[in-house]
């Protein structure tokens, strides 16, 4: 019950602060006016073009960077010589902040949608990789005692015990990547691109339609907690044991 | 001297061994000199099971009693075939056991179930495994251990004791000729673990499973075995074999009666004699 009534506070002191105070709108717009903008971008559509080309780079650089987490997450958990080569070189690149290698992407992938995608993509993927490799180190070794006294094997230990163990851990990582997945379109699309929200800002900011770029970041925060849901959801549905207590 | 002690036939374990080699032919599972050595993290060598060596019957009920740490769930392990001997070898129908063998169900401490899985899949998942679906069979060991109507409910919806006995149709879906319990109801309350123990005996008449059960304490194993094999000593072997000459299946009443008291009192008695009384019954 509270939290309606401090968000409609927020924004009615919002409203009345900047009236009071006569704020140009170009610096801070009212909740009103932005509310207006948003409506305005709906009904001329313009704006929808643009969130199903930001959307398009989330959602496949996401899932790049899923695919890519867990395959090599897995090998690293599990095979001694790609831990021993790959992991040191994965830990030395994650010291760098990966969203500045977004202007070389620029230069190698072009000004397409590529480019959004593969930043998108990398910086998504070290949480899930970070995530899977633990998920996997983690597991009760019990359950791998029980796998081999079954005399399953390898695959089969993966398969049915290692994989499916490490699933809420996987998807805490996939929580995070999705929230990393728009921050690198945005910011790929910020760095070069004529379409998508990212340069739906750049290009609002320009106009100083600060209305504008407001309505924006209410279509990328639904868009955001869109993803967030089906996210959310899809735990609840393959992870669903972790909420009720994690069973023996 | 009470009736119990007296009718106890109790031999040491070395004497057995020599008998042990003539009667081969009806035993299950024959240890011979087995001995486990860990690698200590100084780099020297601890040895956790030494020379061990004994025979079981099928059909028989054994225990094996011991303090914590006195190397018994190494012994288990090495005739699940989990871990091999570093010395010695044990036979299963004649033949050496390298890994675990399919006519092998094992129990552990705790269920460890899958928690994504459900009762019915949880059991299925030995078929699954030895590609042999069957779905009925499954059903049937969840109603013997007694959990009929609890197919479809998932692990945390159900008691550790519950849980456990999901453990235990697990064990028993490929018809395993042999039951390896690690200390099995240790997890459980009081209350919960005597009706295990009641069940178990039912369980392993009706499912004519040869069983070796850890555990220790002392009226668990009294209580449960045809013999029980008593570990102890450092390092540690199978020193004694006590016979527990009562007919299975025994009503709980007789955990309390002179009977059994008898048998435990010499139990600790055996444990104590080498082991400076740090052997306790819980």
């Amino acid at each position: 019950m509270t939290l309606p009534l401090t968000v409609a506070a927020f924004f009615i002191a919002w409203e009345v602060l900047v009236r009071l105070f006569e704020v140009k709108s170009f610096i801070l717009p009212t909740p009103s006016a932005v509310i207006v903008k948003v409506f305005q971008d709906f009904v001329s559509g313009g704006i929808l073009v643009h969130l199903w080309v930001t959307l398009t780079e989330v959602v496949i650089g996401f899932l790049l960077a899923a695919a890519a987490g867990i395959v090599l997450g897995s090998g690293i958990a599990l095979v001694g010589f790609l831990n021993r080569t790959l992991y040191p070189f994965i830990l030395a690149i994650q010291t760098v902040p990966k969203i500045a290698l977004a202007p070389l992407f620029l230069i190698w992938f072009g000004y397409g949608i590529q480019s959004k995608i593969l930043t998108a993509a990398m910086i998504a993927f070290f949480p899930i990789l970070v995530n899977v490799i633990s998920g996997i180190r983690t597991i009760d070794p019990r359950r791998i005692l029980l796998m081999r006294s079954l005399n399953a094997s390898f695959i089969e230990i993966f398969l049915k015990a290692r994989l499916p163990s490490m699933l809420p851990q996987l998807f805490a990582g996939l929580e995070v990547g999705i929230i990393f997945a728009v921050i690198g379109a945005i910011v790929g699309e910020f760095i070069g691109a004529s379409t998508g929200l990212g340069s739906l800002i750049v290009q609002r900011q320009a106009s100083v339609d600060v209305a504008g770029v407001f309505s924006v970041l209410v279509y990328l925060s639904f868009m955001g907690i869109g993803l967030n849901l089906i996210l959310r959801l899809l735990t609840r549905r393959f992870a669903f044991w972790q909420r009720s207590g994690e069973g023996k | 001297m009470k009736p119990g002690v007296t009718s106890a036939r109790e031999t040491s374990a070395g004497t057995i061994t020599s008998e042990q080699g003539m009667r081969h032919a009806d035993a299950l599972i024959v240890a011979e000199n087995v001995s486990q050595v860990y690698a200590s993290a100084d780099g020297g060598l601890i040895p956790a099971v030494q020379s061990t060596s004994f025979s079981i019957k099928a059909g028989e009920f054994v225990c094996i009693l011991g303090p914590s740490g006195c190397g018994k769930s190494t012994l288990l392990m090495m005739i699940a075939g989990l871990l091999r001997p570093s010395a010695g070898h044990i036979l299963f129908n004649g033949s050496e056991i390298t890994r675990p063998h399919r006519e092998f169900g094992m129990v552990f401490q705790d269920a460890v179930l899958f928690p994504w899985r459900t009762v019915q899949k949880n059991v299925e998942l030995p078929h699954e495994i030895s590609n042999r679906e069957d779905i009925e069979r499954a059903r049937e060991m969840i109603s013997l251990v007694g959990l009929a109507g609890f197919e479809n409910k998932y692990p945390h919806e159900l008691s550790g004791g519950m849980q456990q006995r999901v453990a235990i149709a697990r064990a028993l879906t490929l018809k395993p000729s042999l039951l390896l319990m690690d200390e099995p109801f240790v997890a459980l309350d009081e209350m919960t673990r005597e009706q295990m123990n009641r069940e178990i005996q039912r369980i392993s008449l009706e499912s004519q499973a040869t069983i070796v059960f850890v555990t220790h304490s002392i009226l668990e194993a009294a209580f449960l075995s045809d013999r029980v094999f008593v570990m102890n000593g450092r390092p540690s072997t199978v020193r004694h074999i006590v016979e527990i000459d009562v007919p299975r299946p025994r009503p709980l009443e007789l955990m309390t009666s002179d009977v059994m008291g008898g048998y435990v009192t010499h139990l600790r008695g055996l444990l104590g004699a080498t082991q400076g009384g740090s052997a306790r019954d819980h």
